[in-house]
């Protein structure tokens, strides 16, 4: 884009200008999958580097960069990453462009929910799959005696697929044992991935028996040296006892637990925590809140092998988009402090979704990561935050919040739409249900000032509606959660002033609900029916 | 025109590869058949209750406003592949695209034009709340008779009728397939009582009913008191040829089951299930926010007929080993996604076809069994919204990957 306009940007000091930008990424968790991720990025002119734990394996490739250690802190933004590790010598401060949280899952053992932790026939999935991994052929000759085996799957909480292709596969080795009964005790089958339902409609019809059980689960009672497992059958429903050789339980599945320093680093994390992305579908692949963070498989949620493999690609992909923009500085509009007016509350820093804003000696905005929301702007109580675009800035500091005022008419009744929802569902309103109100375009909901609001009253406009993205689907988190709040406080000071307060109405919609803003506006429209505009009255001049 | 890639289908897969293609820098064009885009997600209502329930239907309206800036990225609607041919390492392709539409800015949706269409379905909306588009493939101005009755009616003079078709030929490097799914068709399970019993819909039409936010032409909203959900129709059915989980069927009645009691407080809904699947992460939480919302009975109907008050009436093995049977107000079919045959010109290479029948590998890998040639989205395997923007992700890594080697390829 407009190269000239960035450098003279960047020539005003107006942003933090990086000396240099990173291209080394930091890869949490040295499984098979940390390592496809550091060969790719490898291959594709990134440096990489794998970090584990005290406790975790030393990952068997040898040409790559290990660091073994604790993470105490991570600071900074893309391109800059400033990550504190302890090793078992020294406090090392190393400098990363990205970080990628590849963690394998962490697995919880369920055994102890059964009252049977620690008990020597009673293995966890993971566990028993391992040592048939690598008992090879020698498992043929069943030196164990094993006759009957009972596998407990989905109960105590439910599992993954993953969890059942494990499963199966652990069935398909048993086959090859003549003597071994296999039963598979849980609430429900998890056969949602490709070639899975077919895998299991196979044991089922060779000899492994399912019970499915729906309130009543089975239960493992130790007799001597023997376990017992106490069940209603339940299409009989008749009280049974089965004695298997060994009893094998499935795992919960969580995210590693090492990704605190991450998440602390990015204050709208505790939504989704202990997932780094949120669960919204604004965040497709491996992206998270903040920009240079990237989360694959089970630090997402995600414990499939599908999933797994198409994140190793989406980071590429990822680092691949924030390239250019890290090299070319393209201007968009970016949040800027102003440093005069700034008192050091740090509201900012607390609340910005996306991390943006970092703090040294005083709050800084990183314009790579601001996705300009407009939450620092409206929240910082010294109105000492705006949106400037390149070097442009909007001309009245009257409408610092608005940009690109959009459509067409100035109507007696003003809309606000959020650009991810409202907007696109208003572009499907047919013109003439839009034919006397005007909208106005924001990029979040969540950058709309209380103030503002006021003063949009004060100037005339009849009735005001607000629309922002259903909670759990903003793409700034609690932008417009906090949109809400606002609009609800401006209704209490209208109400106050002796203004019908709902002139203002506050809708959430997506993209596709253009009727719940025709809606609205019918709503507003009835409310405000042919009232003229109305005189502010001068005690409250709307600055409250 | 030359291109990097070809992307034949304009539903969210498509839609999503062009866009991540483009923020690769990759030229592409894409191919609609249809005169609207999105395909089946168009048609999906939004699920959010006071909260988002993660359907990932605004996906597309998502998609669609950012491809509207995009530089490098070509939509046809309204074309077919008429030939298809491979030359060294290159794809060329003849494009037909019909020109008759309906001029947005200048229809008021007054409605005349679909009165004196002699076609049913010449004249659609893809949803109730759409814009109004003229199906080149029904239109019989498009098919060469002299049909313009819906022009001359007109007031607003909004439609242009075109008798000619254009022809663009495109040399692509890559091909990407995403022709997406055929819902199953529910009328093959005739004890289900579809087309046949009235009050029995899919979750198809529930959704795209739902999407205008009323349900009027259907049934009073206060008279929407029990609504019955059948899982797996048409998924986990080898008798059918569908040997597999469909994947989203139980998140879709979960999410349009608490939809309805949003909408109608009084609607008390009960899911008919074999299993239920894990849909969405920490589904524990969710599933029993569930229980409580809904009743789940592990059964599968063996009936549904028209009751005596003319309702439709399920039959069932009930939980204490007797034979069941209740009336409800709605019922609905939670039909399953099927295969979808990619309407291809026959010199098209052939594709792989995977172990559940649909197109493409068995892997999450999007190769399509050719050399150029991928296949992404819903007709590689059952795949819900989000699944499918994640995978055009992957598709566009591949294709760059692919690209890359190509030209290292000339240049030695």
């Amino acid at each position: 884009m407009n190269r000239r306009v960035t450098e003279s940007v960047f020539l005003k000091g107006n942003y933090r200008v990086r000396d240099q930008i990173s291209n080394r990424a930091l890869i949490l968790g040295g499984d098979e999958y940390g390592i496809q991720i550091a060969d790719l990025l490898k291959r594709n002119g990134f440096e990489a580097t794998i970090f584990v734990g005290f406790r975790d394996a030393h990952p068997s490739s040898p040409t790559l960069d290990v660091i073994k250690g604790k993470i105490e802190k991570i600071t900074g933004f893309i391109g800059d990453f400033n990550v504190a590790i302890r090793t078992s010598t020294d406090l090392h401060e190393i400098r990363f462009g990205f970080i990628i949280a590849a963690q394998p899952a962490h697995r919880r053992s369920k055994t102890s929910s059964f009252g049977a932790a620690g008990l020597n026939k009673v293995y966890n999935l993971s566990e028993f799959k391992q040592f048939l991994d690598s008992s090879g052929r020698s498992l043929l000759n069943n030196d164990r005696n094993w006759r009957h085996i009972a596998f407990f799957f989905d109960l105590k909480g439910s599992s993954e697929v993953s969890q059942f292709d494990i499963l199966l596969s652990v069935l398909d080795r048993l086959e090859m044992l003549d003597q071994v009964q296999s039963y598979i005790f849980t609430r429900n089958v998890k056969v949602a991935s490709g070639g899975l339902e077919a895998r299991y409609r196979y044991h089922r019809q060779h000899g492994v028996v399912f019970f499915k059980f729906d309130e009543t689960e089975p239960r493992i009672v130790q007799d001597g040296k023997n376990l017992i497992i106490e069940f209603v059958e339940p299409l009989l429903r008749e009280e049974m006892e089965l004695t298997p050789d060994i009893i094998v339980i499935d795992e919960i599945l969580s995210p590693a637990d090492s990704l605190e320093p991450i998440l602390n680093l990015i204050p709208s994390a505790h939504v989704s925590a202990p997932y780094l992305q949120p669960e919204s579908t604004r965040f497709n692949g491996v992206e998270t809140q903040k920009a240079g963070i990237y989360a694959v498989g089970p630090a997402r949620g995600a414990f499939d092998q599908e999933s797994l493999k198409a994140d190793v690609e989406a980071v590429m992909i990822s680092l691949f988009k924030a390239m250019p923009q890290l090299s070319d500085f393209t201007p968009k509009l970016v949040a800027h402090v102003d440093h005069d007016k700034c008192t050091f509350c740090l509201t900012c820093v607390r609340l910005c979704p996306h991390g943006a804003i970092g703090f040294h000696s005083r709050p800084e905005v990183d314009p790579l990561s601001c996705k300009a929301c407009g939450v620092c702007v409206v929240e910082c109580p010294m109105g000492a935050i705006e949106m400037r675009c390149g070097d442009v800035v909007p001309p009245t500091t009257e409408k610092p919040l608005l940009y690109g005022a959009g459509f067409k008419g100035h109507g007696r009744i003003k809309l606000f739409l959020c650009a991810r929802s409202g907007l696109q569902a208003a572009s499907r309103i047919n013109s003439s249900l839009l034919s006397d109100v005007e909208i106005c375009e924001l990029t979040c909901a969540g950058s709309l000032s209380p103030n503002f609001l006021l003063k949009c009253f004060r100037d005339g406009v009849a009735g005001i509606i607000v629309a922002g993205c259903f909670k759990g689907n903003c793409a700034s988190i609690y932008g417009s959660t906090l949109a809400d709040e606002r609009v609800a406080q401006v209704s209490r000071t209208l109400e106050q002033a002796g203004i019908d307060p709902k002139r203002l109405e506050f809708v959430y919609v997506a993209g596709n609900t253009p009727s719940l803003i025709v809606e609205a506006i019918f709503k507003v429209k009835g409310r405000v029916g042919d009232l003229n505009q109305f005189q502010f009255p001068d005690s409250h001049d709307g600055t409250t | 025109m030359k291109k990097d890639v070809l992307i034949v289908g304009g539903g969210i897969t498509g839609l999503s590869l062009s866009w991540e293609l483009s923020c690769l820098g990759i030229n592409s064009i894409l191919v609609e058949k249809a005169p609207f885009l999105g395909g089946h997600v168009s048609q999906f209502a939004c699920k959010a209750t006071e909260t988002c329930q993660k359907c990932g239907a605004c996906l597309l309206e998502d998609c669609l406003s950012k491809l509207a800036g995009a530089e490098c990225s070509d939509i046809l609607v309204n074309s077919t592949i008429d030939s298809f041919r491979e030359a060294s390492r290159k794809f060329n392709a003849l494009i037909l695209q019909r020109q008759s539409q309906v001029i947005n800015e200048k229809c008021d949706d007054c409605g005349l034009c679909s009165k004196v269409c002699p076609v049913e379905g010449a004249l659609l909306r893809p949803s109730l709340d759409s814009r109004l588009y003229i199906s080149n493939n029904k239109c019989l101005k498009s098919l060469g008779i002299q049909c313009e009755a819906c022009a001359q009616i007109c007031p607003q003079g909004a439609i242009e009728l075109a008798e000619k078709t254009k022809e663009i030929k495109i040399e692509a490097s890559a091909v990407a397939v995403c022709t997406g799914f055929t819902p199953f068709d529910a009328s093959r399970k005739p004890r289900l009582g579809y087309q046949r019993v009235p009050g029995v819909l899919t979750t198809l039409e529930l959704d795209s009913l739902l999407r205008t936010g009323n349900f009027e032409p259907l049934l009073p909203a206060d008279e929407l008191k029990s609504v019955a959900f059948i899982q797996c129709v048409g998924s986990r059915d080898a008798k059918s040829g569908a040997n597999y989980c469909s994947r989203i069927c139980c998140g879709v009645s979960i999410r349009l089951a608490r939809l309805l009691k949003n909408k109608y407080p009084q609607a008390e809904s009960t899911i008919f299930y074999m299993d239920t699947q894990t849909f969405e992460r920490e589904f524990d939480k969710t599933f029993g926010q569930a229980q409580n919302e809904m009743t789940f009975v592990r059964a599968m109907p063996a009936e549904i007929r028209s009751g005596e008050d003319g309702r439709p009436e399920v039959t069932y093995h009930g939980n204490d080993d007797t034979k069941q049977k209740v009336a409800f107000d709605l019922v609905i079919l939670s039909i399953g996604i099927g295969p979808r045959d990619p309407d291809l010109p026959r010199s098209f290479p052939t594709l792989w076809n995977n172990r559940d029948g649909f197109i493409g590998s068995d892997d999450i890998d999007v190769s399509g069994g050719h050399p150029g040639i991928f296949v992404a989205g819903a007709n590689q395997g059952p795949k819900s919204i989000t699944d499918c923007v994640s995978q055009s992700i992957l598709a566009a890594s591949q294709i760059k990957k692919y690209l890359d080697r190509v030209k290292m390829g000339e240049q030695l």
